[in-house]
């Protein structure tokens, strides 16, 4: 005790050292690990850079152990980042994306279209065999004859498509992958699937490269006797399938539509093939290969299944019929037309009475009537004709709105009381364009009319009045003398003088007739006039149309004297004033100024006047000469419109043509 | 109705090819390996014949069928690209050459070569056909110096009377499933 009272009392931390060391010597040792193992840590991962170098020779084995360990934990943890990535990747760099998809899908539209049109081919090819096919018209003969129906004799003759084998082969190796056989093939059971697959393939790159299908186009079909085999081929797999018969549009794509389920559903199984295939995966492919293959039979075997195209042909039979039998109507009908008119024209020919005189009787097809025509020398040859045209065609109207009959004059010198004679009513007809409707017959009529001019005297002339139903106006008259000027010209050209020609324009007080419908709203009448009913027929000519445009029109003045519209009655007086000048000086033109009741008398007779004082006064300036004018006020004794209540109608200027004779 | 060239335990299926000048006897191989046959007719191959025929081959000391798809390549298509297709999925190849000519056996590196360019790391085997031909101390100096040279199992084999035909293709086919290919 008290040695060691002498060693605390000679080095006290020793002591105290000792004593630690002797109570917490395990702790302490366990201390310095810790703080070691601490130190190196903090060397391994203490920073960023020291964690980074730490993790980096690891991470890439921890995250293969991960997956392979707990694949959907860390698909998920992965995928939202890998998934968002791609997106903004392929956002960035869509043109490099499209640069590197372009051949790819250049190619697989190029092959979708192509056989697209093949399709369209075969089914155009198809239609136009079973069409004009010589055995489709032999089974619809017999068909007729026996009462069976001609599908089903076509159908004897040519078997439905039998599908009878499906091969599915690995195309890079050439290995088959799967086979299945429908009963009944024992050809295609003897062969070895295996050879047959590796030829196949061998075939194919054969003719891939040699024979070189330009556009990657594969081969599709190898014909074999009665059946063929169709072959379907995407970049891991061909798929061949045999089948018996003859092929009809719809086949193929029936085909098509079964191997694209099938790419569909086992198409990474097919593209990771390397000879073998797991267990279950060889039955189950068997088996789905079995039942579709089944369901494809099903199908094609169908009738109707692949289309014929009975409808297509029906539709142009009909067509062609409903043509054929228009047509063979047509002609019957312009067959039955032209043996009536010959025979109108030959009763027409065989009437003494007729010789000499521009008569025709013509079938109008329109309204299935005989039309009689021309000028006749009386009344009873006109009956004659209608009676028998009308008992030689009894189904047939005969319409004789087109006659006229000389007239007495020309006859008996001494009837003198009817000096004209229209040779049809309204003859001619225009639309309102000017030009002449169904010039044709216009024509024939036109020469018959030149004819009858040519045989008659010297002094008989033709009045030609054209005739417009709008509205009064200026425009619309000279229109219709216009159109009377085109008929004039045309009679000239046919040999008729000038002098013996009075075109005259005139607008029709009241609706024409309508004789060619609705739209005969212009026209020309023609009239024969057998004396002289003027001395110069020019002036007659004139002289009816200035009257008829007197008639029509007047000037419209505002409150007091001022013009409604100057330019309205510079219009009308300027026309005026030129058919004034062309009559001889014997005429005189009477200017009749008017106002409305309202206001005192001799208020309204200085207006009445001073109107007419206007208007005269720009006649004048427009050539006509003072002495040919008398003006004459007449405060509402008689306005134009003498019911009418609008007394802005009555404030007008009127003329009155005289002939100081 | 449905029936399918596969029974349920799905045999091992694998493609190979024979390539080598004409002449040196690849039908011949083929054959007597397939077939069990022998003709001394010589008649060109034009384009490829396949053959089939399963096998069974040792695989970590057990046996394995395999099921072999043999391509017998004519030897004419040296250079056109059709061979490249009928080459193309071959999990190995056997080059042959006609140890009775030389001039077959320095095309045997061309074979290889272009097969390899194709199918880099597919095993391929060597076979110097013929041996019925020469005597057998020239055989085997031959086939040490292919050996050394292609640096490939080297198996000396007559078609004509069968020697070590069947063990040609059964390397082959060994090697392929030990490569995995």
């Amino acid at each position: 005790m008290a040695s060691a009272d002498a060693t605390a009392a000679t080095d006290p931390s020793a002591d105290a050292d000792a004593l630690k060391q002797l109570l917490l010597g395990g702790e302490l040792s366990t201390l310095d690990r810790v703080s070691a193992i601490v130190a190196s840590l903090e060397d391994r991962v203490g920073d960023d850079r020291a964690m980074h170098d730490a993790i980096l020779p690891v991470i890439a084995e921890v995250l293969r152990d991960a997956g392979a360990r707990d694949h959907e934990r860390l698909a998920a943890a992965l995928s939202p980042l890998i998934v968002a990535s791609l997106r903004i990747e392929i956002r960035n760099s869509r043109d490099m994306m499209v640069d590197a998809l372009y051949p790819l899908t250049g190619r697989l539209v190029a092959a979708a279209v192509r056989n697209a049109m093949r399709s369209y081919v075969e089914a155009l090819d198809q239609q136009i065999n079973s069409a004009f096919s010589l055995t489709t018209w032999r089974a619809r003969a017999q068909s007729l004859l026996s009462g069976v129906p001609a599908a089903e004799i076509l159908l004897r003759l040519n078997p439905p498509v039998s599908v009878r084998e499906l091969l599915v082969v690995h195309r890079t190796s050439g290995l088959l992958v799967a086979r299945v056989t429908r009963g009944g093939d024992a050809a295609g059971e003897a062969a070895d699937g295996d050879l047959v697959a590796g030829m196949l393939t061998a075939l194919l790159s054969f003719a891939e490269e040699a024979l070189g299908a330009e556009g990657g186009g594969d081969v599709r079909t190898l014909q074999l006797g009665d059946g063929e085999v169709m072959l379907t081929c995407t970049p891991a797999v061909i798929f061949a399938v045999k089948v018996g018969g003859l092929p009809r549009p719809g086949t193929r794509a029936a085909v098509d539509a079964m191997l694209l389920g099938m790419v569909e559903r086992w198409g990474d199984t097919l593209r990771t093939f390397d000879g073998t295939l797991a267990a279950g995966d060889a039955t189950t492919l068997r088996d789905d290969l079995a039942s579709r293959l089944e369901a494809l039979a099903g199908a094609l075997a169908r009738p109707g299944a692949a289309k014929t195209p009975w409808t297509g042909i029906a539709a142009v039979g009909c067509a062609a019929a409903v043509l054929l039998g228009w047509w063979a109507l047509a002609e019957w009908r312009d067959h039955a037309a032209q043996s009536v008119q010959r025979r109108a024209d030959a009763i027409v020919s065989s009437r003494p009475g007729l010789a000499g005189y521009p008569v025709s009787a013509t079938l109008d097809r329109a309204s299935d009537r005989i039309i009689v025509r021309g000028l006749f020398r009386d009344h009873g040859e006109i009956d004659g004709l209608v009676g028998a045209l009308a008992a030689a065609l009894p189904a047939l109207a005969v319409d004789r709105a087109g006659t006229a009959v000389l007239p007495q004059a020309q006859r008996e010198p001494n009837a003198t009381e009817r000096r004209e004679v229209r040779i049809r009513r309204e003859a001619r007809f225009f639309d309102d364009d000017g030009r002449m409707r169904d010039a044709a017959r216009q024509r024939s009529l036109l020469d018959q009319v030149a004819a009858l001019m040519m045989a008659a005297d010297p002094d008989v002339r033709l009045r030609l009045v054209g005739r417009t139903e709008s509205d009064p106006g200026e425009r619309t008259q000279a229109f219709a003398l216009a159109r009377a000027s085109d008929v004039a010209e045309m009679l000239e050209a046919k040999g008729i003088a000038r002098s013996r020609l009075l075109p005259l324009g005139r607008v029709a007080e009241r609706p024409a007739r309508p004789l060619v419908g609705a739209a005969a709203r212009h026209w020309v009448e023609l009239s024969l006039m057998f004396s002289g009913e003027a001395g110069r027929p020019e002036t007659s000519a004139i002289r009816e149309q200035l009257a008829a445009l007197l008639r029509t029109d007047g000037v419209a003045f505002d409150r007091e004297a001022l013009l409604k519209s100057t330019a309205e009655a510079d219009r009308l007086l300027s026309r005026i004033a030129g058919l004034m000048a062309e009559l001889p000086r014997g005429y005189a033109l009477r200017v009749i100024g008017y106002t409305d009741p309202t206001g005192t008398t001799a208020r309204n007779e200085a207006l009445s006047e001073q109107r007419a004082s206007v208007v005269a006064a720009r006649l004048v300036s427009l050539g006509i000469p003072a002495s040919r004018l008398v003006t004459e006020g007449r405060p509402s004794t008689r306005p134009r419109t003498a019911q009418s209540d609008e007394l802005l109608a009555m404030r007008r200027v009127e003329f009155e043509l005289i002939e100081q004779r | 109705m449905g029936q399918a060239d596969m029974d349920a335990s799905g045999p091992v299926t694998k493609k190979i090819c024979l390539i080598g000048q004409f002449g040196v006897g690849k039908t011949s191989l083929v054959r007597r390996y397939v077939l069990g046959q022998f003709s001394p007719k010589y008649q060109a191959t034009v384009g490829v014949n396949v053959y089939k025929h399963s096998d069974r081959v040792a695989r970590q000391g057990t046996e394995v069928s395999v099921n072999q798809i043999i391509w017998d390549v004519d030897g004419a298509l040296q250079n056109v690209a059709v061979l490249g297709n009928y080459l193309r999925g071959s999990a190995g190849a056997i080059v042959v050459g006609d140890i009775s000519v030389d001039a077959s056996l320095a095309a045997m590196e061309t074979h290889l070569a272009r097969f390899r360019a194709q199918l880099p790391g597919r095993p391929v085997v060597v076979a110097l056909n013929k041996i019925d031909l020469v005597d057998p101390s020239t055989a085997e100096a031959a086939a040490e110096r292919t050996r050394a040279g292609l640096g490939l199992v080297t198996v000396l084999t007559s078609a004509a009377d069968g020697t070590a035909v069947p063990e040609l293709f059964r390397t082959l086919a060994s090697l392929i499933l030990e490569h995995g290919t």
